[in-house]
């Protein structure tokens, strides 16, 4: 659950298409993550849907990012959450409780827990690893993924990193290096998560997937979605409105 | 005159003696080893603490017990840990590095206590290496080596069949491949880190609450990862002395505050102090083991007492014969009182003995408590207990059988006097006694040694002794009480010794 | 015609019957005292342990036990209220709604373990007013919360001070609220006296979203013993798809385990009282043969068979025991009593066992099944010791046992 990352939080993320030729696995890569990073700051709307056996819960939000380091999410719907409001700022998270009126910083022993329930945990919001220097790539046979080319990369954490899954697979679109598909898998070869992205659309002048879909693969029934509504890009944000104070005033 | 005949009494009479000596035999032999076995689990109880959790003292730095925080490093801690070691009265001194933290591998995360240990001092102050169930101690990986407990490795579905300490450990094949788990650390200055550890053993100390929360790594690593060379949070330490066994001693206090007196920026505490509720509920423990120990003790003097009186009820028409022929009642009491004396003599060191090496077989092979009871792991206890006994309580032993015996055959003795019709309602008398006085005052006994038990629980080793005491100052009470009722009905009845021989 | 011979041998020789029944008698009451006391401080530990939380039995929604979330609870119905009223041996009952949030002030934040409780039913389960040290414990309803003084401690916060609060509420709502602490708490674990706040099952539910949902029932019963069949009653009674009933085994498996491990030594300390009595016993029942060995010469030699001597020797023995197991079990029905209503108090360590919330009391257990087992253990032991006078009867050489 950690390279996703960047998906959640550079929202919508990825970008333009790089015309390519053929590459190997490391620059397709290197350019994914380039798309990736290419976005410097966004705003937008979105819905979050958890997805549990017994029930299904759906959260509209509001997210302002800048970069990988800054990003901010307001809870707007339903009434109950409304106004719930989170920040992240590097490698810390503060909680807005609207009905204690107060803001909490996540204690490190909160960030792996869930955040706002959903299939995401904490750390999901602020843990970066680098693909490029922690893995060793392969290219595999290319798939095709809603209706898109993709490239199938292996990655495999040197032994010396700090990753403890035993391999990721990656589907990255050929035309446009979108990351549709990561699969995680634990050191034994059993597949623990996947991270799904699809409706690639353009928003906000960008091509994207505006709809990501986390499966924990061994809980029956689970599953958490975001959607974005809307997005725009590069629209400056200055760094102080990701501040715990401009936190408690946010709407 | 009085004594070569009674002498000649134990050889005439072989059966009657070696009943008589073998329940005296018996009695000291079962009385040893019931006391060396309370103390043997009792000493256990304090030792599975002492060993496997808190070792007799620490160090800390005033704040860190409470709230664990990074910045408390023991003062001078590596200089501090450097001259424990070196003192003569301590057997072997560790420093550990000891932080709070977040373990995760690929589904699940884990809130745990990281100690960061010294892999070689470590194995001499808690015998960590030997805790291992499976796997390697530190060893084995070029990574960073964590060793995990056997319920966390349970819940993380670490691949591992069922295993008992001490059964072969084929399953060692299954961390051949060195699982990784992360651990998510807080550094001094707040910053939030994640290495990744290699697996590369698993402990079991049969309590799953320690082993779902404590993971070891080594202090050297921690130390780098925190960028905190030489820092260490707590010094642990064994005391060189006789009586650690049961890890309370005039040794432990004196090193206490000496170590008070000599590091005052530091925290020093014992074991109790670590662990007031684990010594709580050992000594609860020990305090029902010492009302067991009196129940067995009362067992035994009416397991003596009675076989006395068998003996003397087989001797009637011996002893009517006797004062028939003119031997005084003083005499005949005597005689029976240096008869009982004599096979005491005989069985007492046989007993004593005996006693001694059953102590000492069962003390070096240790006896499984797992083999009567089902659920023994749990809790950090062992279930090898091993009986120990000082030499003092030997004697004392020995003493408490002595007496018994001797008081016991005061009553057939002074019966023997009476005999016939008489002895039956001496007997009665006897019986009368034998509830109200006997029984209650053992009872009180029983409960009364216990109760200063814990009122100085450094004189513990005191309370065995008032046992002994105990019984002592019932010799007068009973002896004096039954001789008192003798005189009394005494005038009622005229001994026939004719009737006696008939 | 042998039953009325062993009788009247019997009261042929008071004394000597005396003495034999004696044994017997101070046997079965040793044996019947120590595991009444042995048995009465497992009772008891269990009912430190289960008093402290969990109460003897507990009714869950189907799977919480293994994943105690705030979404595997369930909605109160009456049928449960009910059990309380319809079932004599539940002498009461807590609702609970519990669940782990984040608790904080200003820049501190700790996980603690929330509970929700009615004031007046917990009492009788748990008995939480008298953990309270300081403030006043909050009425059904109302919103002031209790919380532990370590964690109060922790977070820097007093009786007036307000908690915030925040945790996965019910179908992945987010609780946060803030809290006023009208009072402080206090557990002698340390570890638990850290991350304890206690809140009105009524704001509880508001605070996870929960309206009328309860995570755990807890049941006090009369007897302890009984918990094993509550537990099959409530299983037959309720659907096991939708609750779980669980009894403090089940709940506290460390509990038994720690019991069964005393027990372990228990077992060598009967051990040892056994062979001390089953020596007594047979100490006495050797020098009873060695004192008639004259008599049963003379009744071997006037013609008597050997195995009928031995047979009226036997009942004798049966007899004897008989009376010696009945006596004692008498005799130990009242001091067990008296040991049971007036129990061995620890009085030196009361300070220490009141920290931890225990009372220093060892009660002996008063269970016919101890007596029973105990009193047939010691008849057993004696028919097996009779052995000897046997043998020694059916070996029996007239000529010389009439020697004197």
């Amino acid at each position: 659950m950690r390279q996703f990352t960047h998906i959640l939080w550079a929202i919508g993320l990825l970008i333009l298409s790089i015309p390519v030729t053929a590459q190997n696995a490391k620059d397709i890569i290197r350019k994914a993550e380039e798309v990736r990073r290419g976005v410097n700051s966004a705003q937008g709307e979105m819905t979050m849907t958890i997805i549990r056996p017994n029930w299904t819960r759906s959260m509209s939000m509001k997210s302002w990012s800048s970069g990988d380091e800054y990003a901010l999410i307001l809870v707007t719907a339903p009434a109950k959450d409304k106004g719930i409001a989170t920040l992240k700022r590097e490698k810390q998270v503060w909680n807005w409780l609207p009905k204690a009126q107060r803001t909490m910083k996540m204690p490190p022993s909160a960030m792996s827990q869930s955040w706002m329930n959903s299939d995401f945990t904490n750390d999901d919001l602020v843990r970066e690893a680098s693909i490029i220097t922690d893995y060793d790539q392969a290219v595999l046979k290319d798939s095709v993924i809603e209706g898109r080319t993709c490239w199938k990369i292996e990655l495999i954490p040197h032994e010396d990193s700090d990753i403890i899954w035993g391999r990721v697979v990656s589907f990255i679109d050929q035309k446009d290096y979108l990351t549709l598909r990561s699969e995680f898998f634990d050191e034994d070869g059993y597949l623990v998560n996947i991270l799904n992205a699809s409706e690639v659309k353009v928003m906000g002048g960008k091509t994207f997937a505006t709809r990501m879909e986390m499966v924990p693969v061994e809980k029956k029934g689970h599953k958490t979605v975001i959607e974005y509504k809307s997005l725009q890009f590069d629209k400056k944000i200055p760094e102080n409105y990701f501040s715990v104070a401009n936190l408690k005033r946010v709407r | 005159m009085l004594l070569t005949v009674a002498l000649r009494n134990i050889w005439r009479n072989p059966t009657r003696s070696l009943v008589i000596m073998s329940a005296i035999i018996l009695g000291i032999c079962l009385g040893i080893f019931g006391i060396s076995f309370s103390w043997g689990i009792n000493g256990q109880r304090m030792r599975n603490i002492i060993d496997t959790k808190t070792s007799h003292i620490q160090l800390h730095h005033p704040k860190f017990r409470d709230d664990l925080k990074i910045k408390y490093f023991l003062p001078d801690g590596q200089a501090t840990l450097a001259d424990i070691q070196t003192r003569s009265d301590v057997k072997a001194a560790t420093g550990r590095y000891i932080t709070p933290g977040i373990l995760s591998d690929a589904r699940n995360t884990f809130g745990v206590m990281i100690h960061g240990v010294d892999p070689e001092s470590e194995s001499r102050v808690t015998k960590l290496d030997s805790l291992l169930a499976v796997g390697e101690y530190f060893t084995g990986t070029r990574g960073k080596p964590i060793l995990i407990g056997r319920k966390m490795a349970e819940k993380m579905k670490l691949d591992l069949p069922e295993f008992r300490p001490g059964m072969p450990l084929d399953s060692l094949a299954k961390l051949g491949r060195k699982p990784s788990a992360s651990l998510r650390l807080l550094t001094p200055e707040e910053e939030s880190i994640s290495p990744k550890f290699k697996i590369v053993g698993i402990y079991d100390v049969q309590s799953s609450k320690e082993e779902e929360v404590n993971v070891y790594v080594r202090i050297q690593d921690l130390q780098e990862l925190m960028n905190t060379p030489d820092q260490i949070h707590e010094i642990a330490l064994l005391i060189n002395g006789r009586n650690q066994l049961v890890g309370e001693s005039k040794d432990l206090t004196r090193l206490k505050a000496e170590l008070i007196e000599k590091y005052p920026e530091a925290v020093v505490e014992d074991w109790k102090d670590i662990a007031p509720d684990l010594q709580l509920i050992a000594e609860s423990f020990g305090y029902i083991t010492y009302i067991f120990m009196g129940i067995i003790l009362t067992a035994l003097l009416f397991g003596i007492i009675n076989t006395m009186l068998m003996a003397v009820m087989e001797r009637k028409q011996e002893l009517g014969m006797l004062l028939s022929i003119g031997m005084s009642k003083i005499r005949v009491f005597l005689m029976i009182m240096w008869e009982t004396i004599f096979l005491l003599l005989i069985a007492g060191p046989i007993g004593l003995f005996a006693g001694f090496l059953l102590v000492k077989i069962f003390g070096t092979v240790g006896i499984d408590l797992s083999a009567f009871s089902e659920g023994v792991e749990s809790l950090g206890v062992s279930s090898m207990v091993y009986p120990n006994l000082s030499s003092s309580y030997y004697i004392q032993s020995f003493v408490m059988v002595v007496v018994a015996s001797l008081v016991a055959s005061l009553i057939p003795g002074l019966t023997a006097i009476g005999l016939q019709k008489a002895s039956l309602r001496i007997l009665l008398i006897a019986v009368a006694f034998f509830i109200p006085v006997i029984g209650t005052a053992f009872l009180g006994l029983a409960i009364w040694t216990t109760y200063p038990l814990f009122s100085n629980t450094v004189s513990k080793s005191n309370n065995l002794r008032n046992i002994g005491l105990m019984i002592l100052s019932l010799i007068p009470l009973v002896s004096g009480a039954i001789l008192i009722y003798y005189l009394i009905v005494k005038g009622e009845y005229e001994l026939k010794p004719v009737n006696s021989i008939r | 015609m042998y039953l009325t011979l062993a009788w009247r041998n019997l009261w042929r020789n008071m004394s000597r019957t005396l003495i034999t029944i004696l044994s017997v008698f101070f046997a079965v009451l040793l044996a019947n005292f120590m595991r009444s006391v042995q048995e009465g401080s497992y009772s008891k530990m269990v009912e430190n342990m289960v008093s402290f939380f969990t109460g003897y039995v507990q009714i869950h929604d189907n799977g919480y036990w293994d994943e105690q979330i705030i979404d595997n609870s369930f909605e109160v119905v009456p049928v449960l209220e009910q059990l309380t009223t319809e079932d004599k041996e539940i002498t009461s009952a807590a609702p609970r709604l519990r669940s782990v949030a984040l608790v904080a002030h200003r820049d501190v934040s700790r996980a603690a373990m929330v509970i929700g409780v009615d004031p007046e039913k917990e009492q009788l389960v748990t008995g939480l007013k008298n953990k309270v040290v300081a403030g006043k414990i909050f009425e059904n309803g109302e919103r002031s919360i209790l919380i532990s003084d370590g964690l109060a401690e922790k977070l820097g916060l007093g009786i007036g001070d307000s908690l915030v609060l925040l945790g996965a509420g019910y179908h992945g709502s987010m609780a946060n609220d803030l809290l006023p602490i009208g009072g402080l708490v206090h557990f002698g674990n340390p570890d638990l006296n850290k991350r304890i706040v206690y809140m009105s099952i009524e704001t509880a539910q508001e605070f996870f979203g929960a309206p009328n949902r309860l995570t755990d029932y807890a049941l006090q019963l009369d007897d302890a013993d009984k918990s094993k069949e509550i537990v099959k009653s409530l299983r037959a009674e309720l659907d096991t798809s939708t609750y779980e009933i669980m009894d403090w085994e089940e709940m506290t498996p460390e509990l038994i385990q720690m019991i069964e491990a005393d027990r372990g030594g228990g077992v060598i300390f009967m051990g040892i009282l056994y062979l001390i009595i089953g020596f007594g016993i047979f100490g006495t029942l050797l020098m009873m043969t060695a004192e008639r060995k004259y008599e049963f010469g003379v009744l071997v030699a006037i013609g008597m068979k050997k195995w009928r001597l031995g047979l009226v020797l036997f009942f004798e023995i049966l007899f004897m025991a008989a009376l010696g197991v009945l006596l004692g079990s008498l005799f130990a029905l009242p001091l067990v009593t008296y040991f049971h209503f007036n129990p061995i108090e620890f009085t030196s360590m009361a300070d220490a066992y009141a920290e931890f919330g225990i009372e220093p009391i060892l009660p002996t257990k008063i269970d016919p099944q101890i007596f029973l087992s105990q009193g047939i253990f010691v008849f057993f032991i004696t028919i097996v010791m009779s052995v000897y006078p046997l043998l020694k009867v059916l070996g029996l050489n007239p000529i010389d046992s009439m020697k004197a």
